[in-house]
């Protein structure tokens, strides 16, 4: 048994030290050609570093007996000297070898990552050779990811070419962004289609990352096509592990550690803000005296608050609290306090995880089962998440012909969040305005709450959150869901090389969750436990319960001809549907905190209302059939053709159906007679190109046919009366979105395989765009969302994905892998449509454009000139849409169309959301038992609206800043750093309502994703604790990050205001860097 | 040996497939096709008309920023809130691209459309009495007509849609500008029709928050004296058809001189479904966290607790001095209509009109104020502007006087021997107007006074006139003839700019 263990031990490292293309050499064997005929014939299987392989499947290709390993390797079969036997296993590349001895012959087996030969990869209801592969699919191996990443999507950062995997919040329970090639869609989600081990399961993945065997990803539409009407966005095939013959294994790991905020941002501390206050609210009123004909002079600093609002009103923009202010003197007084917020907020937050994996089988019965707890506190104070995963994925040949088999997988997750978005109820954002002259606690260590909300409600012209530690602690904000995914499946060999195959499955999914808003929070400009506190005191209660069910018929036929003719062919059926069921309530009427549930409700009945939005039922169904066929020739020629059809509910009765076909070819250079190795010794060379066209069904149910809203009350003759109102218009016409793309590509293997390139051209476009179009009100509407017929969006790119290895000895590895990924996105048409300008950010304004010729969502405004004068201030063109006259010291825009006014017919391009290229790369080493990954992933030249800068960067002083507010213009002779504007608490000509440059940053960055040292002990220490392995390692995630982004994250979340408003950073919970210690154990 | 698994295999597959597994209807909503079935399914679309009224984005309370911030007696000195869009408004800076100018205008042909759908569909259901489908038509046309007719007055020309809409190409056809005579044309025409109702004369007699001829009659009487008073052509007759209107409307009244009516009990919640002045109001109900009115509690400025129990903590609804000197000395409606808070962060004139400090609206602000939007001080003076126009002097000045006696003030005839009085209103037009400004104020009335007695050239000169200390923050210079029209929306202009063309200015 001890042994037994060790073989496996040494495998799996050898499998996990392989992922940069291991290939050392075969050891020679010596070939004796003296010894006797004799029976049986014994020998030996092992891996390249000589350890034992079990398990493996040695045949004599003669008698056709088969045999298998047993735990040090060794075998038996009957032979004689000179028969050939196939010896082979899963990981390995197929072995076949004449017998030269009758006894300790060795029998190499090569791993087979990264060889083009043998490893098979899923390309949707099939699985084929690389080798064969047609469209452009990339392949991501489990070895290859970051296990210590608390998220799988988070270990796939920077992994794939094409592929952008954004770490957008660092919250426990957020995931990542995933992108695949740009994005074709203006209105309908463009997140890839997840696909689990054959079940295409929705975007909720709180999959064990441990459970991972592999993960695939249909990059161009012609791969994709065979998901059809939901494989715009890419598909993302995720294969888990099953069971292999030979040994049961036991693996128990367990990782802990902490994570920390990985940024702070730099803002004014005390002395600083009390500054901006005083300057923002004199220079306020001397704008609105100046405005009103009143002549200013200097000693009106002196003047106390009643007489400024007395003179000019807007007490919020001119008073000042006393505290801060001598008006005797026109000077500062001292803060008591100088409070760093963002230390105060967030702390160093523990982190551990056990993962308990068993598997094996023999011939018939195969079986893999996983458990694993996890549990992350988040770096922000009241956050965290506890995730509990279990996973049986079982296989039995009933007979020969027919296959069984289940995989379930059940996740249960509890999750403590915090609200995003606006400073009341973001609390990353109000650790960010809350003024440092505050205190984070009372003398008697409770929390100092309302205290910059107070100075709010006597119109100081100041901001209102709530201590954002008093929110975090006492507001409750509890998800708590239930992931079932429930597979079985049978696979029937109708003649040999026909099988039919039916798959059936339910995915479940069942969230509660509770928020309660304490009636100890401010509402507001009022104090906590005040009647509009305990008046604006509520708790949610919400349900969702969705089934999935999945009915999956398909015949797969595959055949050689005349050895040369390969040829495999699919046909299928599925249909699926969903049903969701969502009910929430909210309760008011909150007279204590005691219990904090709906049912504490006050006792009258109008205290309980329907979330209208989030209580429905919704059915959604979808119908397909498909077709694949693969053709190969000699391994040198291949071509592949699929086609599918979908009809979905979702559409109108008109445009149910769609078609979505795909041809590919690939031509294998290299194996042809005149290729004779000219790009080098064993060097490969592979050409691809394919077409497909796939569709977008990421909208909403029930959008082809108007409806009535849910009832309304009108109060008539003093009482209350339903009312019924009709909806918006929708359109009957509503169809899919569809994109059609061309790829063609490169796969080069050089220097004997140690160096391999993939590259990937593509060309898409997408059309038929749904959209919620511009409509006139006299619909009833103010949009409708609809196809837009001949509308166009165009991505090309290039993706290159590099894999070397730089060093192999026995002792000591090197390897480099990188990818790239240059994306160009444009509108070419709109259909008709004019130019779509959104709002993207906490404004009312605009902040993007989308118009035929450029890229989707580009960032639309002014352009600052400079900061304006005393020379020039009289003579640069004025703002159309300020109150006050322009100032020395304000920002001065360009006038476009030189008409002497900058106007809203002056606003252009000024900014590009989308990045020149992202890219990522790894290195990876290994010297003895030691080995060394490091990851990095980043993006070039993308401009990002910091969304919190409406308030952190706006000169006002009615919240805290950023730190270089200090470099502002306060005079000519005092013009700070030349580039920040004046203080003004009123509107000034530069002000933050509306877009400018001024507000744009460079979004580029190098973040260095995780490192990993690991220790494998050795076999002999191992032994000695009666295990088979034991490894040690260390990571750190997200180390460092290079930018010059002043906020927390460059990296903007595409999905937070739709694809029209990119690069908006807004309000999000930051990124956590953290520190873990592993051990894993083999028994 | 193969069937045994064959066969199952190929059952299960094929037992998935219904007939209508593709055909799925939202199981939350009726559609719109399918609703109309049975006259309680009317009076509740009905019903939804009237709910349309209570927005503050279109005609309901809080939609002040429409009205009343663009003239002369309230606006904002706030520059910055909401990226100093509202102020736009007062200011004369309103750009098209301005949110609230399109929030407004949407808000507004949304309920038009649903007007729309309701009367075509109302023949799809069988009454039992053709005189109940009457009164439904006719409170459906009442509706669309009083939003077109604010419509009209704000935008100018309009397009105008009396179908419901059901594809966007439909839309498209629709989108078009008609001149303001056409829009007019239609608001009569739903007018007359819905007077051959068998509607009550007044609301108390059937319910109160819905219509009744007096109120559709008070509706029609202004559109023909706005006619009268802007179209050149034809105003002879509209000042007729006015009077003709507005008289009938007078004469439902169930009172005899409105002096028996105080003025507070105008206002007065515990009145609101008796008192004989009022003619149509929207209802809101006190203490309920729902249907509530928060006028009371949004109107009131920090350190006073006069109109609402609310702490409020901001400066309340901001009137402007110009409209505080035009008040003349002794009368009562000032000290009930506005307030000077005192409050050292405030420092400023608010409205008081709309109180309820009430134990039962309570610190919450849950007010039970209804917001009026017609009433009999405003149907007379009226009455009294158009018979002004009628060369009908006399009657003209007894209507005025009525109101003034009200508000204890002496008769026209003693005031215009006062030095101050004439000057300031040197016409029965002028003290006509100036009545109304101080009988109406906060009501949302006062924009569309001015408009319909000024021309736009005499509207810049009569802003022009005004003291800018008394007005605020926002700038009178910046006033033009442009500012007569609000703008088209930018996001509407720019579906059709030919179609939809600007207001020239803008």
């Amino acid at each position: 048994m001890k042994i037994k263990a060790n073989n496996v031990f040494w495998l799996l490292c050898a499998i996990a030290a392989s992922s940069s293309a291991v290939q050392a050499k075969p050891l020679t064997l010596t070939n004796s050609q003296f010894l006797l005929v004799q029976n049986p014939v014994r020998g030996r299987v092992v891996d390249a570093q000589g350890h034992a392989v079990s398990g493996a499947t040695i045949q004599n290709l003669k008698s056709k007996k088969s045999v298998q390993s047993d735990e040090k390797g060794n075998f038996q079969i009957d032979a004689e000297i000179g028969d050939s036997l196939g010896v082979s296993y899963v990981g390995f590349s197929n072995l076949v070898q004449p017998i030269a001895q009758s006894n300790g012959q060795l029998f190499v087996l090569q791993t087979n990552e990264n060889t083009l030969e043998e490893v098979t990869i899923s390309i949707g209801y099939q699985k084929i050779r690389k080798s064969d592969v047609t469209g452009a699919i990339a392949s991501v191996k489990a070895e290859e990811l970051n296990l210590s990443a608390p998220k799988l999507s988070q270990a796939l950062v920077g992994k794939v070419a094409g592929v952008q995997v954004m770490q957008t919040s660092g919250a426990p329970y957020d995931g990542t962004k995933i992108r695949v090639r740009g994005m074709g869609s203006i209105n309908a989600g463009s997140d890839p289609l997840y696909v689990i081990d054959g079940y295409p399961a929705g975007n909720n993945l709180n999959i064990n990352p441990n459970d991972i065997e592999s993960i695939d990803i249909l990059k161009d539409a012609a791969s994709a096509a065979i998901y059809g009407s939901r494989a715009a966005g890419g598909v993302v095939l995720i294969t888990t592990k099953r069971g292999k013959e030979g040994k049961n294994n036991v693996d128990y790991e367990v990782l802990g550690g902490f994570g920390q905020l990985s940024k702070k941002i730099d803002v004014l501390n005390a002395e600083q803000f009390i500054d901006l206050l005083i300057d923002g609210r004199n220079n306020s009123y001397k704008d609105l005296l100046v405005a009103k004909g009143i002549t200013w002079n200097d000693s009106r600093r002196y003047d106390d608050n009643k007489t400024r609002i007395g003179n000019v009103g807007n007490a919020g923009s001119v008073s000042i609290p006393e505290e801060y202010y001598d008006f005797a003197t026109g000077t500062a007084k001292q803060s008591k306090y100088d409070t760093d917020w963002q230390d105060a907020l967030y702390r160093n937050a523990p982190f551990q995880r056990h993962n308990l994996s068993t598997y094996g089988g023999n011939e018939k019965n195969r079986y893999f089962l996983s458990g694993s707890y996890q549990n992350q506190q988040g770096i922000m104070l009241g956050t965290d998440q506890k995730v509990f995963n279990f996973r049986a994925n079982i296989d039995s040949k009933v007979s020969k012909r027919l296959t069984v088999g289940a995989n379930v997988s059940f996740t249960y997750n509890d999750n403590n969040e915090v609200t995003t978005g606006r400073y009341d109820r973001s609390p990353s954002m109000a650790a960010l305005i809350y003024l440092p002259t505050l205190p984070v606690y009372n003398e008697d260590g409770s929390y100092a709450q309302y205290l910059m909300a107070g100075l709010s409600a006597n119109n100081y012209g100041i901001q209102n959150p709530e201590n954002p530690l008093a929110y975090v602690t006492q507001v409750k904000n509890n998800r708590r869901g239930k992931k079932g995914l429930y597979n079985a499946f049978a696979d029937f060999s109708i003649i040999d090389g026909l099988n039919l195959k039916v798959n059936g499955g339910l995915s479940t999914y069942d969230e509660k969750y509770d928020y309660f808003r304490p009636t100890s929070i401010s509402d507001g400009n009022n104090k906590p436990y005040s009647p509009q506190a305990i008046t604006a005191a509520y708790a949610d209660a919400k349900t969702k319960n969705e089934v999935d069910k999945l009915l999956e018929t398909t015949l797969n036929y595959n055949k050689t001809f005349g050895e040369k003719h390969q040829i495999s062919a699919l046909l299928g059926y599925s249909a699926q549907r969903t049903d969701f069921d969502y009910q929430g309530v909210r309760a008011n009427g909150f007279n204590s905190n005691a219990i904090g549930e709906i049912t504490d409700k006050g006792a009258d009945p109008s205290n309980f209302q329907l979330l209208k939005d989030d209580t429905f039922k919704r059915i959604t169904t979808l119908q397909s059939y498909f077709s694949r066929v693969n053709y190969s020739f000699d391994s040198k020629y291949f071509l592949s053709a699929s086609i599918r059809t979908d009809g979905s509910s979702r559409f109108g009765p008109n445009n149910k159906w769609g078609t979505f076909p795909s041809i590919s070819g690939g031509w294998t250079i290299s194996k042809e007679d005149f290729y004779t190795d000219w790009l080098g010794q064993q060097s490969t060379l592979k050409l691809r190109a394919s077409w497909g066209r796939s569709g977008n069904n990421n909208i909403r149910e029930y959008r082809s046919v108007s409806v009535f809203n849910s009832p309304a009350g009108v109060i008539l003759g003093d009482k209350v009366s339903t009312a019924y109102t009709a909806g918006d218009l929708y359109d009957p016409n509503l169809s899919w979105e569809t994109t059609s793309q061309y790829n063609a590509g490169l796969d080069l293997g050089l220097l004997k395989g140690r160096l391999n390139v993939m590259a990937n051209f593509y060309l898409s476009r997408s059309f038929n765009l749904l959209f919620d179009q511009p409509i006139s009100a006299v619909s009833g509407s103010t949009t409708i969302l609809t196809n837009l017929p001949d509308s166009k969006v165009q991505n090309k790119g290039v993706d290159l994905q590099v894999d070397a290895t730089l060093i192999r000895k026995s002792d000591f590895e090197l390897g480099i892998s990188g990818n790239i990924n240059v994306n160009r996105n444009k509108v070419l048409d709109l259909g008709g449509s004019s130019t779509i300008l959104t709002n993207g950010a906490e404004r009312s304004y605009l902040t993007h454009i989308t118009q035929e010729g450029s890229p989707i969502g580009m960032f639309y405004g002014f352009k600052v000139l400079g900061v304006a004068t005393e020379d020039n201030y009289k003579t640069v063109a004025p703002s159309a849409a300020s109150s006050t006259p322009l100032q020395p010291g304000d920002l001065y825009f360009e006038d476009v169309d030189g008409n002497g006014i900058v106007n809203d017919a002056d606003k252009r391009v000024i900014g590009n959301p989308h990045p020149n290229f992202t890219y990522g790369f790894a290195l990876s080493t290994r010297y003895k038992e030691f080995d060394l990954r490091a990851s990095f992933n980043g993006s070039q030249g993308n401009k990002v609206l910091d969304g919190y800068d409406y308030y952190l960067y706006n000169m006002e002083g009615s919240g805290n800043q950023y730190a270089d507010v200090a470099q502002r213009y306060r005079s000519a002779q005092n013009p700070g750093n030349g580039k920040v504007y004046r203080a003004s608490r009123g509107g000034t000509q530069s002000n933050s309502t509306r877009l400018s440059d001024f507000y744009l940053q460079d979004g580029s960055f190098l973040r260095m994703t995780n490192i990993a040292l690991g220790y494998n002990m050795p076999k002999s220490i191992a032994e000695k604790l009666s295990l088979s392995g034991i490894r040690v390692y260390a990571t750190v995630d997200n180390p460092f990050t290079i930018s010059k982004y002043k906020g927390y994250n460059p990296e903007p979340d595409y999905n937070q205001r739709g694809n029209l408003t990119p690069g908006v950073d807004y309000g999000l919970y930051p990124l956590v860097r953290s520190y873990n210690l592993g051990v894993k154990v083999t028994f | 040996m193969k069937k045994r698994y064959l066969l199952p295999l190929v059952l299960f597959a094929l037992s998935s497939c219904s007939k209508d597994f593709l055909n799925q209807k939202d199981p939350n909503a009726i559609q719109i096709e399918d609703y109309f079935k049975s006259e309680n399914d009317v009076l509740l679309a009905v019903n939804g008309l009237y709910q349309t009224l209570r927005s503050g984005s279109t005609i309901g309370e809080g939609s002040t920023l429409y009205n009343e911030e663009r003239s002369d007696n309230t606006g904002r000195n706030d520059n910055q809130s909401n990226a100093g869009e509202p102020f736009q408004f007062n200011d004369f800076s309103l750009l098209p691209s301005n949110t609230y100018l399109k929030t407004h205008w949407a808000a507004m042909y949304a309920g038009i459309s649903r007007c729309n759908v309701v009367l075509s569909h109302i023949n799809d259901v069988t009454f039992s009495s053709e005189e109940l489908k009457g009164r439904y038509v006719a409170e459906a046309k009442f509706v669309r007509a009083l939003l077109y007719f604010h419509m009209v007055r704000k935008f100018g020309d309009i397009p105008l849609s009396t179908v419901q809409v059901t594809t966007k190409e439909q839309a498209n056809e629709l989108a078009f500008r008609q001149k303001e005579a056409v829009v007019y044309e239609q608001i009569i025409k739903d007018l007359t029709e819905a007077l051959s109702s068998n509607l009550p004369n007044t609301q108390k007699e059937y319910v109160v928050g819905r219509t009744s001829k007096a109120a559709i009659n008070a509706i029609l009487g202004q559109v023909y004296l706005t006619l009268g008073a802007t179209q050149t052509a034809g105003s002879a007759g509209n000042f007729a058809k006015a009077e003709q209107y507005l008289s009938a409307a007078y004469q439902m009244r169930t009172f005899g001189k409105l002096s028996e009516i105080p003025y507070t009990e105008v206002f007065d919640l515990t009145k609101k479904n008796i008192c004989k002045e009022l003619v149509f109001q929207i209802q809101y109900k006190q203490g309920d966290q729902n249907f509530s009115s928060s006028i009371a509690r949004n109107y009131q400025a920090k350190g006073d607790t006069i109109n609402s129990k609310y702490p409020s903590t901001g400066v309340g609804e901001v009137v402007k001095l110009d409209l505080i000197k035009d008040y003349e000395p002794q009368d009562l409606r000032k000290d009930f209509s506005v307030k000077f808070a005192k409050d050292p962060q405030v420092n400023d004139w608010y409205v008081s009109k709309f109180r309820d400090n009430s134990d039962a609206a309570g610190t919450n602000g849950w007010g039970g104020n209804d917001w009026i939007l017609i009433r009999y001080a405003d149907v007379m003076l009226l009455l009294a502007e158009t018979k002004y126009h009628l060369g009908k002097e006399a009657e003209a000045i007894a209507l005025l006087d009525q109101v003034r006696e009200r508000a204890g003030l002496p008769s026209y005839a003693t005031s215009i021997l006062n030095n101050e009085y004439r000057t300031k209103y040197p016409t029965v037009k002028a003290a006509i107007l100036h009545e109304r400004r101080v009988e109406l104020a906060f009501e949302n009335q006062r924009w569309f006074d001015l408009i319909r007695n000024y021309n736009p050239q005499e509207l810049v000169t009569y802003f022009k006139t005004k003291n800018q200390a008394d007005y605020g923050n926002a700038k009178i210079s910046n006033i033009s003839t442009k500012d007569r029209y609000y703008p088209i929306p930018f996001d509407e202009y720019k579906l059709d700019p030919q179609r939809m063309y600007q207001n020239p200015g803008y």
